[in-house]
C-alpha cells in the first residue's frame, strides 16, 4: 500500500526530465487515442453520403477536436516527450535546466488538454468551429457554448505551458552541453529541438494574443473578432501567424529523430550536416512569412499573395535538402533494416508525396481549387500521419530499449508496420482525388462520384487505426515481456547510449566529454580535475575512462555504487502540479459562472506560486553546477540570464502580437479618435515618469548590492516598490476615470484596445511589483551580496522591458 | 459572344498538369534514387569493400565531412520549384483580374445557412441560380453573418472566400452545354455548413431571359 502511495507521490511530483519526459509521452498516447476515437467515428459517418451516425454538430465537435488534440496535445507533445528524456542526454547533461519550471510546464499540458476534454460535458458541448477556430463564428454571438469557451482556455494555458518549455530548452541546449560538445558535434535531434524552440518563441505568443483576444470577446463582451474592423481577417492574420510555424513545428523533431536514426543504421553521418543546418534555419526564419499562403482566397492584393506564393515556394527548398540529404546519408553505409530503420525509411516518401502536392498549393492559381479541401486534407496528413507521426515511432523504438532496458518485439513492429503503410495510404490518397469535396462536411448526397473513394478512405483509416493497436502491444509486451536490450542494443553512437538502459538519475557515472576528433569519454570527475578539461578534450591526456565500448556494444562502465560524480539530488515537488490543477478548476468554473469554484481554484493556484517562491527564498534547491560548455553567443552569460531573455522575448512578441492587432484594426478603421482627445495626457505622463523612475531604483538597488551598501540597497527597493504601487494606484484612478465618462469596455473599439493593451501591460508591473516586494523581503532577512546581486539585475531587466513596451503603447494611446 | 475568352479553368488544368508531370519527374527520379541506395547499400547486398562506415559506439557524428561540390546540387529541386511557381504569375494575373469582358455580374450574399442571388434587375433567388450557357459570369461575393467561401465543385479554381464586412469577386465561363452544377460553401460556417448547397441551373440563353423577366 504505502509503495503504491510512493509510486504515486513520485510521479506527481517527479522533476527528473526523464520522469517527465514518459509522463509527456504516456499523456500524449492518451490524447492520440481520444484523437483518433473521434477520426474513427466521423470516418464512419462520411462512409456514406448521407449518414445519420452523427448529428451536424457532433460531427463539427469531433473534426475540431480531433485537429486540436492531434497537432497540440499529441504530436508536439509526445516529439518533446523524447527531446525531455533525450536531449539531455544526447548532450551530456544531468537534467534540464530548469526542472520545476519542467515539470509545470508538463502538468499545465496535461490539465489544459483536459480542460478540452471536459468541454464535451459542459453545456453547448465541445468546440465545433474547424482547428482553425475562424472568426467571427468563434465568438459567442454565433457559438454561444461553453465548450468553446473552454477550448480557447485550453489553448492559452498550453500556450503559458509551451513559453515555459521554450525557456527550458533554451538555456539547456545553449549552457548546459558536456565539455568539448561544440556546436558543429549537437546530434540532429538536439539540434532540431533548438529550431523548433525558437519558431515556437515567436508563434504561440501570436496564438496566446489571439486566445486572450478571443476570451475577452466572449466572455466580457468585447467586439474584436465581431467588428467589421477586426474581424474574420484579424483573426486569419494572427492564427495563420501562428498556424504555419506551427506546421513545421511539429515537423523540425521529427526530421532531427530521423537524421540520427538514419545516421545510426547506416553508420554513415548526416550528408552535408552543415548545409542541412544552414536549410534549417532558413526555413525557421522562412516560416514566419508565408503564413498568407492559407489566406490566397479571402480577398488580399494580389501583389502581397505573390510574394506569399514566392515565399511559400523558397521555403519548399530547405526541405527538399533536407529530404535529398537523408537519401544521401544511405549512400556508402551498411543499412541494417532493425524496426526503427524500417520506419524512418518509410517516412522518406511518404515526405516527398506531402511535400510535392505543397508545391501545388503554393501556386495561387492552383490554390483556389485545393483551399478548402480534401486535398489540402491529404497533403499535410501525408506529412503529419505520414512522415512527422512515422518519424515519432521510429523514434519511440530506437530509444524504447534505453528507456526500459528492453526490446520492442520486431515481429509486431513489422507487422504494425505493413498495417501502417497500407492504411495510410489507402486512407489519404484517395483524399487527394476528392479534390473537389469541401471539409468538415456530414453529408454530400449532391455528389455521389465521391462515395466510394470515401469508403476507401474509410477502410484505410480502420487499417491505419488497427496498426496503432499493434503498436500498443508492441509497447506493452516490450515492457513486460521484451529481451533484455543490454546498453547499447542497436550498436548506435552517440552519448545516450554510453549510459545504463534505463540510465541513472543523474545520467551518466562520470563527466562525458566529446573529444576533438569526435570521441566520447565518460570520464571520473576526480580525473578530470587531475587532467584538465583542455587536455582530455584535445586528446592528450591519459584518462582512464569509463564509457569506452566493448566490442559487443555493452559499456563497460563501472559499478554504480562508485561511479557517481555528483549525486544528483531527487526532488520531487508538488506545486507545479497543484498549481496547474488550481488553475484547471478555475477555468472550468470560469465560463460556467461559479464564482466559489473559482476562487477555489485560483486560492490553489496562489498558495502553489506562494509555496514555490518560499522555497527559492530558503534557497531549499540551490545546486552546484557541472561543468559545461561554453560557446558563441552564449559565453560568459549565465543560465538565468539566458532563460529571462528568452522568456522576455517571448513576451515581447505577445505584445507585437497586440501591437500588430492594434494596427490592424485601426489602420482598418473608417474614423478614429485620437488618444490625445480621449484621455489626459498629463496623468499618462505621470505614469511614464513613475514607471522609469521604478526601473532606475532597481539599479541603483543592484548598484547598492554590489557595493554592499545594504541601507541604500532596502531604500532602493522600498522605493522602487512604491512607484510601482503607485503606477498601479494611477492606473485604476484612469481606468474608473475613462468608465465613468461612458467609455466602458465594450464601448467604443477605441476603448477596448485601451483597456486591453494597458490592462496587459498593468499585468506585466504587477509581476514586477510582487518580484519587488520578493526582493524587498530577501533583503530585509539577508541582504544581498555581490555573489547574488544578480536577482536584483534581473529584476532590473525585467522593469526595464516593462517600460520599452510602455514607451509604444504610450503614444499609441495618449497621444495619436 | 465570349467564344474566345479563355476560361479560368483551362488555365487551372494547364497549370496543375504542368506541376503534375513536374512532380512525377522529380519524384520519380528521386524516388528511384533512394531506392536504389535503400537496397544497393543494404547490410546483406552491399560488399565490405563499399560500404564506409564512419560512425559507431562511442562517437558523435562530426559536424564536417568533406563532400565538396556534389552538395550544391541539393537545391536544384527547389530552384525548379520556384520557377515553376513564378511562371504561374502570368495566368494568375489573367485569372484574378476582372474579366476581360463581363456579360453578366451576379451578386451572391452566404448567410447560414444558404445563399442569395441577386441578378443585374434586381431579381433574388434563394439557392437556385440560373444561368444562361457559354457567358463570362462575374460573382460579387458578401457575406451577412460569418465567414463562407462560395465555390463551385464542378468548375476548377472557381471558389472564393465570403467574409463579413469584405466584397471579393470571382468570374467563370458557364459550360457550353446545359447542365446543372452545385454551389458548395467551402469554409466550415456552423452546423448547417454541410447543407449550405446551391444549384446551378446552365440553361440556353432564350431560355435565361424568359427566366430573367419572370417574377
Ligand atoms: C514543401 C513544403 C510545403 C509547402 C510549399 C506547403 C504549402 C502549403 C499551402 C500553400 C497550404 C495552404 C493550402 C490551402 O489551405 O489552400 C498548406 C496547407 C497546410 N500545410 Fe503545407 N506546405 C508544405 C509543407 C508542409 C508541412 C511540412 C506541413 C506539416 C508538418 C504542412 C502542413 C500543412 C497544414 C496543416 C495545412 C493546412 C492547414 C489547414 O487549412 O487546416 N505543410 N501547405
Ligand atoms: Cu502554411
Ligand atoms: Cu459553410
Amino acid at each position: 500500500m504505502s509503495s503504491l502511495r510512493s509510486w504515486i507521490l513520485r510521479w506527481l511530483t517527479t522533476t527528473n526530465h526523464k520522469d517527465i519526459g514518459i509522463l509527456y509521452m504516456v499523456t500524449a498516447m492518451y490524447f492520440f487515442l481520444v484523437a483518433g476515437t473521434l477520426a474513427l467515428l466521423f470516418r464512419v459517418q462520411l462512409a456514406m453520403p448521407e449518414s445519420n451516425f452523427l448529428s451536424g454538430k457532433a460531427f463539427n465537435q469531433a473534426v475540431t477536436v480531433h485537429g486540436l488534440v492531434m497537432l497540440l496535445w499529441f504530436l508536439s507533445p509526445i516529439q518533446f516527450g523524447l527531446a525531455n528524456y533525450f536531449v539531455p542526454l544526447q548532450i551530456g547533461a544531468r537534467d534540464l535546466a530548469f526542472p520545476r519550471l519542467n515539470a509545470l510546464s508538463y502538468w499545465l499540458y496535461l490539465f489544459s488538454g483536459l480542460l478540452l476534454i471536459v468541454s464535451f460535458f459542459v453545456p453547448g458541448g465541445a468546440v465545433d468551429g474547424g482547428w482553425t477556430l475562424y472568426a467571427p463564428l468563434n465568438t459567442a454571438a454565433f457559438s454561444p457554448s461553453k465548450g468553446f469557451d473552454l477550448a480557447v482556455l485550453a489553448i492559452v494555458m498550453l500556450s503559458a505551458a509551451i513559453t515555459l518549455g521554450t525557456v527550458n530548452f533554451m538555456v539547456t541546449i545553449a549552457k548546459m552541453r558536456a565539455p568539448g560538445m561544440t556546436w558543429d558535434k549537437v546530434p540532429m535531434f538536439t539540434w532540431s529541438i533548438l529550431f523548433t524552440i525558437l519558431m515556437m518563441l515567436l508563434a504561440f505568443p501570436a496564438l496566446a494574443a489571439a486566445g486572450l483576444l478571443l476570451l475577452l470577446d466572449r466572455l466580457l463582451g468585447t467586439t474584436f473578432f465581431l467588428s467589421v474592423e477586426g474581424g474574420a481577417l484579424l483573426w486569419d492574420h494572427l492564427f495563420w501567424f501562428f498556424g504555419h510555424p506551427e506546421v513545421y513545428i511539429l515537423l523540425f523533431p521529427s526530421l532531427g529523430m530521423l537524421a540520427d536514426i538514419i545516421s545510426s543504421f547506416t553508420g554513415r553521418p548526416l550528408y552535408a550536416k552543415r548545409f542541412v543546418l544552414v536549410a534549417f534555419m532558413a526555413a525557421t526564419v522562412l516560416s514566419y512569412i508565408v503564413w498568407v499562403h492559407h489566406m490566397f482566397i479571402t480577398g488580399t492584393s494580389l501583389l502581397v499573395r505573390k510574394i506569399f506564393s514566392v515565399t511559400t515556394a523558397l521555403i519548399s527548398i530547405p526541405f527538399e535538402m533536407a529530404t535529398l540529404a537523408l537519401i544521401l546519408t544511405l549512400y556508402k553505409g551498411r543499412i541494417r533494416y532493425t524496426s526503427p530503420m524500417l520506419f524512418a525509411i518509410v517516412s522518406i516518401p511518404l515526405f516527398i508525396i506531402g511535400g510535392a502536392t505543397g508545391v501545388f498549393n503554393a501556386a495561387i492559381i492552383l490554390d483556389r481549387a485545393f483551399r478548402g479541401t480534401y486535398w489540402v486534407v491529404a497533403h499535410f496528413h501525408y506529412i503529419m500521419a505520414g512522415t512527422a507521426l512515422f518519424a515519432v515511432i521510429a523514434g519511440l523504438y530506437y530509444w524504447f530499449p534505453k528507456m526500459t532496458g528492453r526490446m520492442i518485439s520486431e515481429k509486431l513492429a513489422k507487422i504494425q508496420l505493413i498495417l501502417a503503410v497500407i492504411g495510410i495510404n489507402l486512407l489519404y490518397f484517395p483524399q487527394f482525388l476528392l479534390i473537389d469535396m469541401p471539409r468538415r462536411v456530414f453529408r454530400y448526397d449532391y455528389a455521389p462520384e465521391w462515395i466510394t473513394l470515401n469508403q476507401l478512405s474509410t477502410v484505410g483509416a480502420f487499417i491505419f487505426a488497427a496498426s496503432f493497436v499493434v503498436a500498443l502491444i508492441a509497447l506493452i509486451h516490450g515492457m513486460l515481456r521484451g529481451r533484455p536490450s543490454g546498453d547499447n542494443p542497436w550498436g548506435a553512437w552517440g552519448l545516450e547510449w554510453l549510459t545504463r538502459s534505463p540510465p541513472p538519475p543523474h545520467n551518466f557515472d562520470g563527466q562525458p566529454v566529446v573529444t576533438r576528433d569526435g570521441r566520447i569519454l565518460i570520464v571520473p570527475e576526480k580525473t578530470l580535475e587531475e587532467q584538465g578539461v583542455d587536455k582530455v578534450i584535445s586528446g592528450e591526456a591519459k584518462v582512464s575512462v569509463t564509457g569506452v565500448m566493448t566490442p559487443n556494444g555493452t559499456a563497460g562502465h563501472q559499478s554504480p555504487s562508485h561511479a557517481h560524480g555528483h549525486a544528483h539530488g531527487h526532488h520531487g515537488s508538488m506545486e507545479p502540479m497543484m498549481l496547474a490543477l488550481g488553475m484547471f478548476v478555475a477555468f472550468v468554473a470560469m465560463p460556467l459562472g461559479n464564482m466559489a469554484l473559482m476562487a477555489l481554484g485560483a486560492l490553489v493556484a496562489f498558495a502553489s506560486i506562494a509555496k514555490w517562491v518560499l522555497d527559492e527564498y530558503r534557497g531549499r534547491f540551490s545546486e552546484p553546477e557541472p561543468r559545461y560548455r561554453e560557446e558563441f553567443p552564449f559565453v560568459g552569460i549565465d543560465k538565468f540570464k539566458v532563460g529571462l531573455w528568452t522568456f522576455i522575448a517571448g513576451e515581447g512578441f505577445l505584445f507585437g502580437s497586440l501591437v500588430g492587432a492594434y494596427i490592424f484594426i485601426r489602420t482598418r478603421s473608417p474614423a478614429w479618435t485620437p488618444g490625445i482627445e480621449l484621455h489626459d495626457v498629463a496623468i499618462g505622463l505621470f505614469n511614464t515618469v513613475v514607471l522609469f523612475t521604478a526601473a532606475l531604483a532597481m539599479g541603483l538597488a543592484y548598484y547598492n548590492a554590489r557595493v554592499g551598501n545594504v541601507g541604500l540597497q532596502r531604500a532602493s527597493l522600498a522605493f522602487a516598490l512604491a512607484l510601482g504601487l503607485l503606477f498601479m494606484f494611477t492606473k485604476a484612478y484612469e481606468w474608473s476615470k475613462f468608465a465613468a465618462e461612458g467609455y466602458g469596455l465594450t464601448s467604443t473599439m477605441e476603448a477596448q484596445l485601451y483597456y486591453t493593451l494597458t490592462g496587459a501591460h498593468a499585468a506585466h508591473v504587477l509581476v514586477g511589483v510582487l518580484a519587488s516586494l520578493y526582493a524587498l523581503a530577501r533583503s530585509l532577512r539577508r541582504p544581498y551580496g555581490p555573489q547574488d546581486a544578480r536577482t536584483l539585475l534581473y529584476i532590473g531587466i525585467y522593469w526595464g522591458i516593462v517600460d520599452i513596451v510602455w514607451t509604444f503603447i504610450f503614444p499609441m494611446f495618449y497621444l495619436i | 459572344m465570349a467564344q474566345q475568352i479563355t476560361p479560368p479553368d483551362e488555365l487551372w488544368w494547364l497549370t496543375f498538369n504542368q506541376f503534375l508531370i513536374g512532380a512525377l519527374v522529380l519524384g520519380t527520379f528521386v524516388s528511384i534514387v533512394f531506392a536504389y541506395f535503400a537496397i544497393r547499400y543494404w547490410e546483406k547486398k552491399v560488399k565490405p569493400n563499399e560500404a564506409e562506415v564512419v560512425l559507431g559506439p562511442g562517437r558523435v557524428a562530426p559536424g564536417t565531412s568533406k563532400i565538396g561540390w556534389t552538395r550544391y546540387t541539393l537545391v536544384v529541386t527547389g530552384i525548379i520549384v520556384t520557377l515553376l511557381i513564378l511562371a504561374t504569375f502570368p495566368r494568375t494575373d489573367y485569372v484574378e483580374a476582372s474579366p476581360p469582358e463581363t456579360d453578366l455580374v451576379i451578386w451572391v450574399t452566404a448567410f447560414q445557412f444558404g445563399w442569395e442571388f441577386e441578378y443585374p434587375n434586381g431579381k433574388k433567388v434563394v439557392n437556385t441560380l440560373v444561368l444562361p450557357t457559354d457567358t463570362v459570369v462575374e460573382f460579387k461575393v458578401v457575406s451577412r453573418d460569418v465567414f463562407h467561401a462560395f465555390g463551385i465543385p464542378e468548375i476548377k479554381g472557381a471558389k472564393i472566400d465570403a467574409i463579413p464586412g469584405i466584397l471579393n469577386s470571382l468570374w467563370v465561363k458557364t459550360p457550353s452545354e446545359p447542365g446543372e452544377l452545385n454551389v458548395v460553401c467551402y469554409e466550415l460556417c456552423g452546423v448547417g455548413h454541410s447543407l449550405m448547397v446551391g444549384k446551378i441551373k446552365v440553361v440556353p440563353p432564350d431560355e435565361f431571359q424568359a427566366f430573367l423577366q419572370s417574377t
